[in-house]
C-alpha cells in the first residue's frame, strides 16, 4: 500500500506543533523535555518520509544523528534538573526565577 | 546509492587540527585522573598549549594553501574556515587564561572544566567547517551540549543552575526547530549539502524551512527575537564562560551562516536580505536601549553583545563579498574588546565579589591599569576611533551603503550614538566616582595576560588594521561572485 | 623639518598625557604640572615655527603621520592639513591654551586630583588639536568624539558635587545628538566623493546636487549646533560651567564650542552650494546671539553670565558664517577665544579670592582688594562689549557690518540688540563684582587676596592680547588677517564689491553707540541708582522669573525630552512586564485550551473506553487555570513569536505585497 508523503508531513507536523505548545505551556522540566523529544521525533518522522520518497539515503542517516543529540540532550538535561533539584526541591520551572530582566 | 567515502590520508591531513585537539584532550582527562599530584594550572597551560599548537597548523595549512572537501562536501577546510578557527581558538585560549584563578575556586572537578571547555572548542571548530546540514546539526548541538554544562558548572550556587537550565531549555528547542527547519529543506531540495542547494526552486517549505534554520542559528548569536536566554544565562553562568559564551558560539554560527545564505541561498537574496535588515534593527534597538537600563555589569555586556550582533548583521544584511569581510574583520575587534572587557570584570569580581556596575566607582583610583583597559575596551565596542571597533564598524557600514540599505545605515548610526551613552556610563563611574572603599584591586598574572592581549588587539587592529583586513578579504574569496545582487523577483509560484 | 614640526604639535601633549596617566603617581604634582603646560608651551612653539612656514608658503600642505591602510579599497591616512586656516586654529589652541595651563597650575594647586586633571587636559589638548589639524573627516571625528570625551570627564571633576554629575551626562547627551548629525554627514559625504579627504572632497563639491549638499550641511550642521551650544542644543554649556573654571575657559570658552564654527569655515564649500543651510546657520546664530544675551541679563552667577555670553558670542560667529563672512567668523572666534579665555580666568582669580564664592550678589566693592584681576576683568569686558579700539570691537562690528552691507537687514537687528544687551549685562556683571557696597560675606573678607603672579601674569598676557588682537583685522575686510585667510575662506562665487567709506563709517559709530549705551544703562542702574535693577524686577516679576529660569528650557527639555529618553530602558522593563506579559499569558492560555484539548482527548477518547467511571473527574480539568506565566516560557513565547513575524514577513515578500522589487530598505 502506498502512502502519500503528504499523510507523513502531516504526522510530523501535527506531532512537532503538540512538541512546541507542550514546551511552551507545560510547567513540568521533564515534560517540557518530554515535548523537545516530541518536535524531534516529528523531525525524523520527516526524514524517514522524504528519505523513502526521494530514494535517497542521507534523510536516513541524519536520524540516527537525530536519536543520538537526543540521547545525548536527555543525558545533559537531566543532570542539570538534578542539579536545581538539590538547591529547591522542585521541577516546576516557575520556581526558578532568579535571573530576570 | 552508494557511498564513496575513498578517503586517503592525504585527505585526512584536513582534519589534523580536530584530531590533534581531541587526543590532546583525552591526554588532558586522563592525566588529570591518573595523576593526583597535576594541579589544574597546569591542566590549564597544557590546554593553552594544545590550543597554540592547533592554531600554528591551521595558521601553516593557510600559508600553504592546504584546503579542501571531506566527506562528500560535509566538511570543508577553505580560508574562511582557518581564519573562523584561529578567531574560536584564540577566544578559547583567552578564555583559559581568565579561567585560572576563577577554577582556583572550584571545590570539585577542577580538571574537567578544561576538558568541557575544549570540548566545546573542538564542536566550534567544526561547525566553522561543516558544509551541510547534517554537518551543521550534529556540529551545532556537540558544542552547545559543552556549553550546557559549563553554564551550569557552579553547582552549589543557584543561579548558575538556573541558567543552566535557562539556557537548556531553551537551546533544545532552538535544536528542534533547526531539526525541524532541515526536515523541511531537505523534504524541498532533496540535499543536505549547501552547494548542492544553489539554484533550486523556491517554495515556501524551503522558506519555512530556512527561516527555522536561521531562528536555531540566531538564538546561537543571539539576535532578537532569539535573543531572549542571552541575559539570563550571561548573568548567571561562571564569568569566564559568559566571555566564552559571548564569542565563541557567535563566531561559529556566523561561519554556517556565511555558507548557508551566501552560497546555498544566494539565489534568493532579496529575501533574505530582507529578513536580515529586520533582525539587525531589531537587535541593535533593542540591545542598547536595555542596556542603558542595567545594573550589573555582565547583564549590559549581554545586552551590548545583542547589539553588536545587529551591527554584525549589518554586514549579512549587504550580502556581498564586502559585507562578509567586514563580519569577519569585526569579530577579530569584537574578540578582542569584548573577551578583554570580560578579563577586567573577572579581575575586579575576585576581588570585590560583585558585578554590579555601582561597585566599578572610583576604579581608577583602585586600578588604574584595568581602568583603563577598561576604557579602551568599552570605547573599541563604542566604535570610538582610532580603535578597532570603529574600523570594523566603519567597514560594515560601508558595505551596507554600497548595497544602499540607507534605512540600515542611519538606525546604525543612531545606534552608535545610543551605546556610547552607556559604555560612558561605566567610563564616568570608573573614572570621577568616588569609590566606597578605596583598596587597590590586583589582577593576577593570567589575568593580566588577557587583558594584555586584549589591549594589544585592540590598539593594534585600530591602527594597523591593514594586514588584517586583507586577511579577512583573502578568507572570504569564495563570496566574490555573489557581489551582483541577484533578480528581486518573487520567487515563489502564486501569490 | 616642516613635516617633523607639524607632527610634534599634538605628540608633546600626548607624551605627557601618557607619562601622567601611567606614572603620574610616582612623582610630585609640580612635576606633573610643569609636564603638563610644558608640553603644551612646546607645541606652541612648534606651532610658531609652522606660522612661520606658512607665512611664506600659504598653499595647503599634508602632512603625513601615518598612513592607516583599512585594505581593500578604503584608505585613510591619519594626516594633517597645514593651510592659513589651521595655522590660526592652532596658534588660538595651542597658545591660549598653553596661558590656561599655567594658570591651571596655580588654580588647581593642593587639589587632590591635581595630576588626572592636567592628564584629561593634555588629553584635550590632543583631541583638539586632532580636530583642527586633520585632514580627513575621519581624523576630525577622533578629534570631535576626544574632545567631547575629555569634556565629559572635566564637566564631572567635582565628582562630590552631584549637579557635576547631572551636568556631565547632560553635556554628553546633547552632544550625542550632535554627533549623531556629523556622523551622517560623513556617511553622506563618503557615500558621494568615495573619499573623505579634504582635499578631494572640497575640490570637487560642484558635483554635488543643491539636495545632496543640503542634507550633508544640515547634518553637519545639526553636530556644529551640538558642539557650539546653539539653539536648540545649547542648554549643557551653562551647566558644563560645574567643572573647574580653567576647563571653563579652555574647552567651554575658547577651544572645543568654537570647533562648529571651524567645522563650517573648513567646509564652506560645501555651505556655499546650500542657501538653505546657509539661511538656517545663520538665523540659527542670529536668534542664539539674542536669546542668550537676554539670559545673560539677570543671571547671579559669574560664570554662568559668562557661559550664557559664549552661546551669544558663538551666535554672531555662525551668523557670521550665514551671511559668508567666513573670515569675520575666525576672526571673532580668535578675538573671543583672547577675551573670553581672559574673562573666565579672571572670574575663576576672583572666585579662587572668595574661597568659591560665585554668587556676585555676594560680592562688590573687590576692585581695591584684587586691583590686578580688577584691571584684566575690565579690559576683557570693554573688549566684548565692542569699545573701540579692543578687540572685540573690530571683529564684532566686522560681522555687522558685513551683515548690514549684504542686506541681512533682519540678521543686522538681531546681532545690534545682542550686542546692547552684551555691553549691558557685562558691565552689569563688572559693577556688581568690582565697584559698589561690599557684599562679601565677613568670615571671607578677611580672607580676600590677590592671585599668585602664575595666575596673574597669564592674565595679564590675554589682556594685552584682548587690547591689540583687534588690529590684525583693520581695516575691516582688508586687515592682514584677511589677506592671510583670503584663499581659504572667500565663500566661492562671491564677487568683489565696493562699500563706501562713509556706510562703514556709520555702521562703527552705531556699533560704538550701542556698546556705550549698553554701558551707560549698567552705569546707571548699577552705579547711579542701584535700586533701580530691583524696581524693575518687582515691577515684571513675570518677565525677571522667565529670564531667571532661562525660559524654562532646561524645564521643558526635561519634561519632553531627557526624561522620557532615560526611561526608555525602565520602559521597556515595563513593557516586558506588564504588556508582553499578559501577552504571553493570553497565548498560554490560547495554547493551554488547544493543550487541555489534546490531553482531554488522550484522556477521554482514548481512555474513556477503558475509564469512564473517571470521566466525571475530568471534567473539572477543562476549566481555565490560572495561568502563572514561567519565564522560560515568556522567553519561548517571544522566541516563537518572532519567528512567526519573520516567516510572515518573508511569505509577505514572496507574494510580493508588501515591497515591490528593491533594495532599499
Amino acid at each position: 500500500m502506498d502512502v502519500p508523503v503528504s499523510y507523513y508531513v502531516v504526522l510530523s507536523g501535527i506531532v512537532f506543533s503538540i512538541g512546541l505548545v507542550g514546551v511552551l505551556i507545560r510547567r513540568n522540566i521533564i515534560i517540557i523535555l518530554l515535548s523537545v523529544e516530541l518536535m524531534l521525533n516529528a523531525t525524523n518522522i520527516n526524514f524517514v518520509a522524504f528519505s523513502s520518497y526521494l530514494g535517497n539515503l542521507s534523510g536516513q542517516v541524519f536520524v540516527f544523528f537525530a536519536l543520538t543529540v537526543a540521547a545525548a540532550e536527555v543525558a545533559v538535561g537531566l543532570a542539570i534538573i538534578i542539579a536545581l533539584y538539590r538547591h529547591s526541591a522542585s521541577i516546576n520551572i516557575d520556581d526558578f526565577r532568579l535571573l530576570k530582566w | 546509492m552508494q557511498f564513496n567515502l575513498s578517503l586517503s590520508a592525504a585527505d585526512l591531513i584536513l582534519l589534523m587540527p580536530e584530531i590533534f585537539l581531541t587526543i590532546w584532550l583525552c591526554v588532558i582527562l586522563a592525566l588529570d585522573f591518573s595523576l593526583k599530584r597535576i594541579t589544574h594550572q597546569q591542566l590549564a597551560h597544557l590546554s593553552i598549549a594544545g590550543l597554540g599548537i592547533t592554531a600554528i597548523m591551521l595558521f601553516v595549512f593557510d600559508q600553504n594553501g592546504t584546503t579542501g572537501a571531506l566527506f562528500k562536501d560535509m566538511y570543508v577546510l577553505d580560508h574562511m574556515a582557518i581564519l573562523f578557527k584561529i578567531i574560536i581558538l584564540g577566544a578559547t585560549a583567552l578564555v583559559l587564561f581568565m579561567s585560572i584563578d576563577y577554577v582556583q575556586e572550584f571545590r570539585f572537578f577542577k580538571g574537567e572544566y578544561y576538558f568541557m571547555v575544549l570540548m566545546s572548542a573542538i564542536g566550534m571548530m567544526f561547525m566553522a567547517s561543516s558544509n551541510d546540514l547534517l554537518s551543521v546539526f550534529v556540529t551545532l548541538e556537540f558544542s552547545t551540549f559543552g556549553f550546557y554544562v559549563l553554564v551550569a558548572y557552579l553547582r552549589d550556587d543557584q543561579r548558575s543552575s538556573e541558567a543552566g537550565l535557562k539556557f537548556f531549555i531553551l537551546g533544545v528547542f532552538a535544536a528542534g526547530l533547526l531539526a525541524y527547519g532541515i526536515s523541511l529543506v531537505y523534504g524541498e531540495t532533496g540535499t543536505l549539502v549547501f552547494s548542492e542547494m544553489a539554484g533550486t526552486q523556491g517554495s515556501y517549505g524551503l522558506a519555512i524551512g530556512f527561516i527555522l534554520i536561521f531562528a536555531a542559528l540566531g538564538f546561537k548569536i543571539g539576535a532578537v527575537p532569539f535573543h531572549a536566554w542571552i541575559p539570563d544565562t550571561y548573568q548567571g553562568a561562571p564569568t569566564p564562560v559568559t566571555a566564552f559564551l559571548s564569542l565563541a558560539p557567535k563566531a561559529a554560527a556566523l561561519a554556517i551562516l556565511l555558507r548557508m545564505f551566501f552560497v546555498a541561498l544566494a539565489s534568493f537574496k532579496p529575501m533574505w536580505v530582507l529578513l536580515f535588515v529586520v533582525a539587525s534593527i531589531f537587535s541593535m534597538t533593542y540591545g542598547n536601549i536595555v542596556a542603558i537600563a542595567q545594573k550589573n555589569i555582565k547583564r549590559l555586556l549581554a545586552y551590548s553583545g545583542i547589539a553588536q550582533i545587529g551591527n554584525i548583521m549589518i554586514g549579512l544584511a549587504a550580502g556581498t563579498k564586502q559585507g562578509s569581510d567586514a563580519i569577519m574583520f569585526y569579530l577579530l575587534t569584537y574578540m578582542f574588546a569584548n573577551l578583554g572587557a570580560f578579563a577586567v570584570v573577572i579581575a575586579v569580581s575576585q576581588v570585590i565579589k560583585s558585578d554590579e556596575i555601582e561597585d566599578y566607582n572610583g576604579l581608577n583610583r583602585r586600578s588604574p591599569f584595568l581602568a583603563a583597559a577598561m576604557l579602551l575596551f568599552l570605547l573599541s565596542l563604542a566604535g570610538v576611533p582610532p580603535l578597532a571597533g570603529f574600523i570594523g564598524k566603519i567597514y560594515l557600514f560601508i558595505a551596507a551603503m554600497n548595497q544602499e540599505l540607507y534605512t540600515l545605515l542611519i538606525v546604525g548610526l543612531i545606534n552608535i550614538v545610543i551605546s556610547m551613552y552607556y559604555y560612558l556610563i561605566v567610563v564616568k563611574k570608573m573614572y570621577i566616582n568616588e569609590p566606597s572603599d578605596p583598596s587597590p584591586i590586583q589582577a593576577s598574572l593570567p589575568i593580566k595576560v588577557a587583558v594584555y592581549v586584549g589591549i594589544t588587539g585592540t590598539l593594534l587592529l585600530g591602527i594597523y588594521p591593514g594586514p588584517f583586513i586583507d586577511w579577512a578579504v583573502d578568507a572570504t574569496l569564495m563570496f566574490s561572485n555573489i557581489a551582483a545582487p541577484t533578480a528581486s523577483l518573487p520567487i515563489l509560484p502564486g501569490g | 623639518m616642516f613635516d617633523l614640526l607639524v607632527l610634534l604639535i599634538p605628540l608633546f601633549p600626548l607624551l605627557a598625557v601618557l607619562a601622567n596617566g601611567f606614572y603620574g603617581s610616582r612623582y610630585s604634582h609640580e612635576w606633573a604640572g610643569r609636564l603638563a603646560f610644558g608640553s603644551v608651551g612646546l607645541s606652541f612653539l612648534c606651532t610658531l615655527g609652522v606660522f612661520a612656514s606658512v607665512l611664506s608658503n600659504p598653499e595647503p600642505r599634508e602632512v603625513l603621520a601615518w598612513s592607516w591602510i583599512f585594505g581593500g579599497d578604503l584608505s585613510i591616512n591619519l594626516a594633517f592639513l597645514i593651510d592659513p586656516l589651521t595655522t590660526v586654529m592652532l596658534l588660538v589652541v595651542t597658545g591660549v591654551g598653553f596661558l590656561i595651563h599655567v594658570y591651571s597650575v596655580g588654580y588647581m594647586h593642593g587639589e587632590e586630583g591635581f595630576t588626572r586633571f592636567f592628564t584629561y587636559m593634555n588629553l584635550f589638548m590632543v583631541s583638539m588639536l586632532l580636530l583642527v589639524m586633520g585632514s580627513n573627516y575621519v581624523v576630525m571625528f577622533i578629534g570631535w568624539e576626544g574632545v567631547g570625551l575629555c569634556s565629559y570627564l572635566l564637566i564631572g571633576y567635582y565628582y562630590e558635587k552631584v549637579s557635576a554629575g547631572k551636568a556631565a551626562t547632560k553635556a554628553f547627551v546633547v552632544n550625542r545628538i550632535g554627533d549623531a548629525g556629523f556622523l551622517i554627514a560623513v556617511f553622506l559625504i563618503f557615500a558621494h566623493f568615495g573619499s573623505l579627504d579634504y582635499s578631494t572632497v572640497l575640490t570637487q563639491a560642484s558635483s554635488l546636487s543643491t539636495e545632496m549638499a543640503t542634507a550633508i550641511t544640515i547634518c553637519l550642521l545639526i553636530g556644529a549646533f551640538g558642539k557650539s551650544a546653539q539653539l536648540p542644543l545649547y542648554t549643557w554649556l551653562p551647566d558644563a560651567m560645574e567643572g573647574p573654571t580653567p576647563v571653563s575657559a579652555l574647552i567651554h570658552a575658547a577651544t572645543m564650542v568654537t570647533a562648529g564654527v571651524y567645522m563650517v569655515v573648513r567646509n564652506h564649500v560645501l555651505f556655499d552650494m546650500a542657501p538653505i543651510a546657509l539661511t538656517t546657520v545663520g538665523i540659527i546664530g542670529g536668534l542664539t546671539a539674542l536669546f542668550a544675551a537676554t539670559i545673560g541679563l539677570v543671571q547671579n552667577d559669574i560664570k554662568r553670565v559668562l557661559a550664557y555670553s559664549t552661546v551669544s558670542q558663538l551666535g554672531y560667529m555662525f551668523l557670521a558664517c550665514g551671511v559668508g563672512a567666513y573670515t569675520a567668523a575666525i576672526f571673532h572666534l580668535v578675538t573671543h577665544a583672547f577675551f573670553k579665555a581672559l574673562l573666565f580666568l579672571s572670574a575663576g582669580a576672583v572666585i579662587h579670592s572668595l574661597h568659591h564664592e560665585q554668587d556676585i550678589r555676594k560680592m562688590g566693592g573687590l576692585y581695591k582688594k584684587i586691583p590686578i584681576t580688577h584691571a584684566v576683568f575690565l579690559i576683557g569686558t570693554l573688549a566684548i562689549a565692542g569699545i573701540p579700539p579692543l578687540a572685540g570691537f573690530w571683529s564684532k562690528d566686522e560681522i555687522m557690518a558685513h551683515a548690514f552691507v549684504h542686506g541681512y537687514y533682519h540678521l543686522y537687528i538681531l546681532a545690534a540688540i545682542g550686542a546692547f544687551l552684551t555691553s549691558f549685562y557685562m558691565f552689569r556683571l563688572t559693577y556688581l563684582t568690582f565697584y559698589g557696597q561690599s557684599r562679601v560675606e565677613p568670615h571671607v573678607a578677611k580672607h580676600i587676596h590677590e592671585s599668585p603672579p602664575i595666575m596673574t601674569v597669564p592674565l595679564m598676557i590675554l589682556a594685552g592680547l584682548a587690547v591689540v588682537g583687534g588690529f590684525l583685522g583693520v581695516p575691516p575686510e582688508h586687515g592682514w588677517f584677511h589677506s592671510f585667510l583670503h584663499d581659504v575662506a572667500t565663500p566661492v562665487g562671491a564677487a568683489p564689491h565696493a562699500v563706501d567709506m562713509s556706510t562703514l563709517l556709520g555702521l562703527m559709530g552705531a556699533a560704538v553707540s550701542i556698546a556705550l549705551a549698553g554701558w551707560g544703562l549698567a552705569h546707571y542702574m548699577y552705579s547711579v541708582r542701584p535700586q533701580m535693577a530691583n524696581e524693575w524686577a518687582e515691577k515684571s516679576p513675570q518677565a525677571y522669573t522667565t529670564l531667571l529660569n532661562k525660559y524654562y528650557v532646561d524645564e521643558f527639555y526635561d519634561r519632553v525630552i531627557v526624561e522620557p529618553f532615560k526611561k526608555l530602558g525602565m520602559l521597556w522593563d515595563w513593557v516586558d512586564r506588564h504588556i508582553i506579559d499578559r501577552f504571553v499569558n493570553g497565548i498560554g492560555k490560547g495554547t493551554d485550551i488547544s493543550a487541555e484539548a489534546i490531553t482531554w482527548t488522550e484522556k477521554h477518547v482514548i481512555y474513556a473506553g477503558l475509564n469512564v467511571v473517571g470521566y466525571g473527574n475530568h471534567l473539572l480539568a477543562w476549566s481555565w487555570r490560572k495561568l502563572q506565566s514561567g519565564m522560560v516560557h515568556h522567553y519561548a513565547a517571544i522566541l516563537i513569536i518572532g519567528l512567526a513575524v519573520l516567516i510572515h514577513l518573508v511569505v509577505l515578500w514572496f507574494t510580493g505585497s508588501s515591497i515591490a522589487g528593491s533594495s532599499g530598505y
